[in-house]
């Protein structure tokens, strides 16, 4: 997929994106990542990530630490001067959320 | 209290409504109310500049949800050489936060078919405070008070 607006190559960015997403699933707070690429709303080029916390991650008194700790690994990987415009969005549930459902998006 | 500090303290409580099983209604409010309250926080500060107080209310009302997620996403990656890295760095957290709330919003409001939890409505409402936390420090700084000029200001192309 390309997307216009600096034309940003997902095939060429996919590599680092991955390389992000193992980094996270170091630690014991990410279940796994899932992400793709779309136009937001307003039309932009944007990359999609959905993450699963463990539900010890998830709780509400350090949710927020490692959630901003997550998505800024996830952040690093898209260099804004190489794809300038291109939008990232973070959704988070945890494992046991995500276990009540079947979203395939999500799997 | 501020209207958007009433917002984002709404927006924290429809969050932990339902504490077994949260409404789907409770948890879009919630993420709607948050964004609602930085994009209430903004635009009060940035009346706030203007002189004639009885007109700030009209004032408010010149601000567009797209010129300001563009503003926001154009901060992003802007540089601002000899400023406190620190602060930069603040500002950043608010323009980020402001253009993936308006996002979440969107969805929140119109996408009926994305299923939200309380985790991720949580998170949302935590973001925000966040970058309440970060505006009190950086509110008077020269690059603040850009920021907030370029909320208002349709860039020309």
């Amino acid at each position: 997929m390309v997307l216009r607006t600096g034309y940003i190559n997902t095939k060429q960015l996919a590599p680092a994106v991955e390389k992000a997403i193992e980094n996270v699933k170091r630690g014991k707070e990410v279940v796994h990542v899932r992400y793709n690429f779309d136009y937001d709303s307003g039309g932009d080029p944007a990359l999609y990530f959905r993450i699963v916390l463990s539900d010890a991650a998830s709780r509400e008194d350090t949710l927020w630490q490692v959630g901003r700790r997550i998505k800024a690994v996830l952040e690093a990987a898209v260099d804004p001067d190489e794809y300038v415009g291109l939008l990232t969005y973070f959704s988070f549930r945890s494992a046991s959320e995500n276990a009540q459902r079947h979203d395939p998006e999500w799997v | 209290m501020a209207f958007h500090d009433d917002l984002l303290d709404q927006a924290f409580h429809l969050a932990h409504k339902e504490p077994r099983k949260p409404k789907q209604a409770s948890l879009r409010r919630a993420v709607s109310t948050a964004y609602y309250a930085l994009f209430h926080l903004l635009i009060d500060q940035a009346v706030a500049n203007w002189r004639a107080q009885e007109l700030r209310q009209d004032l408010s009302r010149a601000f567009d949800h797209g010129v300001m997620k563009s503003a926001s996403q154009r901060f992003l990656t802007l540089r601002f050489p000899g400023e406190d890295p620190s602060m930069v760095e603040r500002l950043k957290v608010v323009a980020g936060t402001f253009g993936q709330m308006q996002e979440l919003r969107h969805t929140a409001d119109y996408n009926g078919a994305v299923y939200w939890t309380r985790t991720q409505a949580l998170l949302q409402v935590q973001s925000v405070r966040e970058a309440f936390e970060c505006w009190k420090t950086i509110r008077k700084e020269r690059i603040a008070q850009e920021y907030l000029l370029a909320l208002l200001l349709k860039r020309r192309a």
